[in-house]
């Protein structure tokens, strides 16, 4: 399967791949390779993402991450094209390389063959998360709380994460000084629908949270997370289940 | 590379056009940027003509910009008209935004009211949910489109026009409107989630930001201007979502930095009379990275000040950086405070263009902009607005005491209504389990 690759690690057409990335991709698992690409390729949404790379680089050009980490958007969509014929290397770039892309999609706007890297990423992302891969549990493990609380309310950031100085502490003393007085600051807001609201970002309607917790179980979003974080699927699930949902 | 009537073509070779066909040349080379992004310009249309033909089958409803919206034109990418309504807004709200930077929509609202326009602040609405999705992969195409969907549906019930607060549910959800209207697999499985919780296909003939509502009531905002800005120079951050996501739907105005860059926000700018002043990273991200602002902060931090901050004070000595997104403002912000610490000199505010408009027509700067919730120095701005923060402090300060001993704020709320809603009340979620 590998057998493009040379001794320098350099395969298919010049694109660099290190020996490592070979080392590593020789040992993944052959079967869930191949299963992560059929995913990809019958994702409805693959025509549209994907068409042809000619790796000329504007993508990676445009792409913030690549100032800052080992990522492009080239790779990516070049490891795509290639991947009926090498689907270890795909599965290897699921662990880490994907997470680091920032979907800001100045990839998509740029590419003059109208590939959509920052899509094919997101959908990665997606299967990486139902087949409950070590690269999702560990990229969504920090996530745990924020899960839970959009998948319950519709809603992710909330006031309460300013109760304590712990989240954002990167935030310097301005944090500090709006933990000492978050709850008056919050009731002060001049909008009747989030004034004194801390654990949502808005005031939330309980059907509103009931019909959001239905349409997650229905599309399988409940049993997709539930490979990746078990904890938190089974609060999300009893929290449905008092709703009347489960 | 075009400068007047002529056309640079290389290094010694240059063509004078005529006005018209410089016009065509421009629009051309638009139409070919926009090219770039789900299919082609050509298929972005063909969506929007197969949504007209769902409609006329039965198949879905689209909640048409009709007049009683009082819709404004404008052009889009693609070149088309795209009509933005004006009134009787359903307010879709970003959690970011309520979350993290509430002035951003107390002032949206503080203007519509002021400006007399009716609007909807539902509690009947949930986020996109896709901040999520981006950042984790923990959601589906089926998911996302019912959740768009189920918000849309309350909408046209509520008989009130959605106007999109975030930049990533406006992207996200033309992402979901392309996939529901083209792919039958994806409209079959949302419509069997949405009938089961009693709701059906109701989509926007436009999915609208409030940046674009911004940019047409620009006029109208200027007019009720009470500051001077003409001292103010301001830099303008586009956030990717609302141009790079399907770009070909985003305002476009060959009065505004010639047609070549999305014009809201810039044009609100203009329309107040403050200084534009541009820069070369104006095309970059602001480093939010959907799940890097929440747990790999050092990379977005870095880039946000690296990429954009240093590089705006630097090449512009901007006062004000001004964007129209939740995730933006906060990065943008947020992101300052360690590059000071270690010895970095530039900073900035960062605001929302609700916010900088909001200002300018006098709302208060603590209690309606709520800009003690940002963390750049915003004093020596509000100084060049003409504006007394510390009398303004004093006057918040004494407000959030009265707040403590359990008084309430005076709400911003909509004028009344001219249109009734459709239907009212919860739907039943007809099976469970």
């Amino acid at each position: 399967m590998l057998h493009k690759l040379n001794e320098d690690g350099w395969h298919y057409g010049g694109l660099p791949g290190l020996q490592w990335e070979a080392e590593n991709a020789r040992k993944a698992e052959g079967g869930i390779a191949r299963q992560v690409v059929e995913e990809l390729y019958n994702d409805v949404r693959f025509e549209e993402f994907y068409h042809a790379c000619i790796n000329c680089g504007n993508c990676t050009s445009k792409c913030p991450p690549f100032r800052l980490v080992d990522f492009e958007p080239r790779i990516v969509v070049q490891k795509v094209m290639h991947a009926k014929d090498e689907p270890e290397l795909l599965y290897q770039m699921m662990d880490q390389y994907i997470w680091a892309c920032f979907q800001c999609y100045s990839c998509w706007e740029v590419c003059p063959a109208h590939n959509n890297p920052g899509g094919l990423v997101a959908i990665l992302k997606e299967i990486a998360v139902r087949h409950g891969l070590n690269s999702a549990k560990k990229a969504l493990e920090p996530y745990s709380k924020i899960l839970y609380k959009v998948m319950t309310t519709g809603t992710q950031i909330t006031p309460d994460m300013h109760i304590t100085i712990a989240l954002f502490k990167d935030w310097g003393p301005h944090k500090a000084e709006l933990a000492k007085n978050i709850r008056a600051e919050r009731a002060g807001v001049p909008v009747e629908t989030m004034a004194g609201v801390m654990d949502k970002s808005w005031k939330v309607d309980e059907g509103t949270m009931k019909e959001l917790m239905f349409i997650e179980k229905e599309a399988g979003v409940f049993d997709s997370v539930e490979k990746t974080l078990k904890d938190v699927t089974d609060m999300v699930r009893d929290t449905a289940k008092e709703a009347g949902v489960e | 590379m075009i400068e007047g009537n002529a056309v640079q073509l290389g290094k010694d070779e240059e063509i004078q056009l005529s006005k018209e066909d410089t016009k065509l040349f421009e629009r051309l080379a638009s139409e070919r940027k926009a090219k770039l992004a789900m299919g082609t310009t050509e298929d972005y249309l063909k969506m929007l003509d197969k949504m007209r033909e769902l409609e006329k089958k039965g198949e879905i409803i689209i909640h048409h910009v009709e007049e009683e919206y009082k819709p404004v034109g404008v052009r889009t990418l693609s070149g088309r008209e795209k009509k933005i309504p004006t009134v009787e807004l359903w307010q879709h709200k970003s959690c970011g935004q309520c979350g993290h930077i509430p002035g951003y929509i107390s002032a949206l609202y503080w203007i519509m009211a002021e400006l007399g326009i009716p609007f909807v602040d539902d509690t009947n609405q949930t986020s996109c949910t896709a901040w999520n999705y981006y950042g984790s992969g923990a959601s589906n195409s089926v998911a996302l489109s019912a959740v768009f969907l189920r918000n849309m549906h309350v909408a046209w019930e509520k008989n009130a026009y959605p106007l999109i607060h975030c930049g990533t549910s406006y992207g996200d959800y033309k992402e979901c409107r392309y996939l529901v209207v083209m792919n039958e697999d994806i409209r079959r499985r949302v419509r069997s989630i949405l009938n089961k919780i009693g709701r059906d296909i109701v989509i926007p003939e436009e999915l609208v930001h409030y940046s674009e509502w911004l940019h047409v009531m620009r006029q109208r905002i200027a007019e009720r201007k009470k500051l001077d800005l003409s001292d103010v120079k301001a830099a303008v951050h586009p956030a990717c979502h609302t141009y790079k996501l399907m770009a070909e739907d985003y305002t476009y105005d060959e009065n505004i930095l010639g047609g070549t860059r999305p014009a809201p926000t810039s044009s609100i700018i203009l329309a107040l009379g403050a200084k534009l002043v541009d820069y070369s990273t104006w095309y970059d991200c602001c480093g939010f990275g959907f799940r890097h602002i929440l747990t790999e902060r050092e990379i977005a931090r870095s880039f946000a000040y690296f990429r954009k901050i240093r590089p705006v004070v630097k090449e512009t000595g901007a006062d004000v950086l001004v964007t129209h997104d939740t995730g933006c403002v906060t990065t943008l912000d947020k992101s300052q405070i360690v590059a000071l610490a270690h010895g970095y000199k530039e900073t900035i505010p960062v605001i929302s263009d609700s916010q900088l408009s909001a200002l300018a027509m006098g709302a208060h700067p603590f209690k309606v902009c709520q800009l003690q919730w940002h963390l750049a120095d915003w004093k020596p701005f509000l100084e060049k607005m003409g504006i007394d923060w510390q009398k303004a402090q004093g006057e918040y300060k004494e407000y959030l005491e009265m707040i403590k001993k359990g008084g309430k704020p005076s709400f911003i709320r909509s004028p009344e209504r001219t249109l009734s809603p459709r239907s009212e009340g919860m739907h039943d979620i007809k099976i469970a389990g």
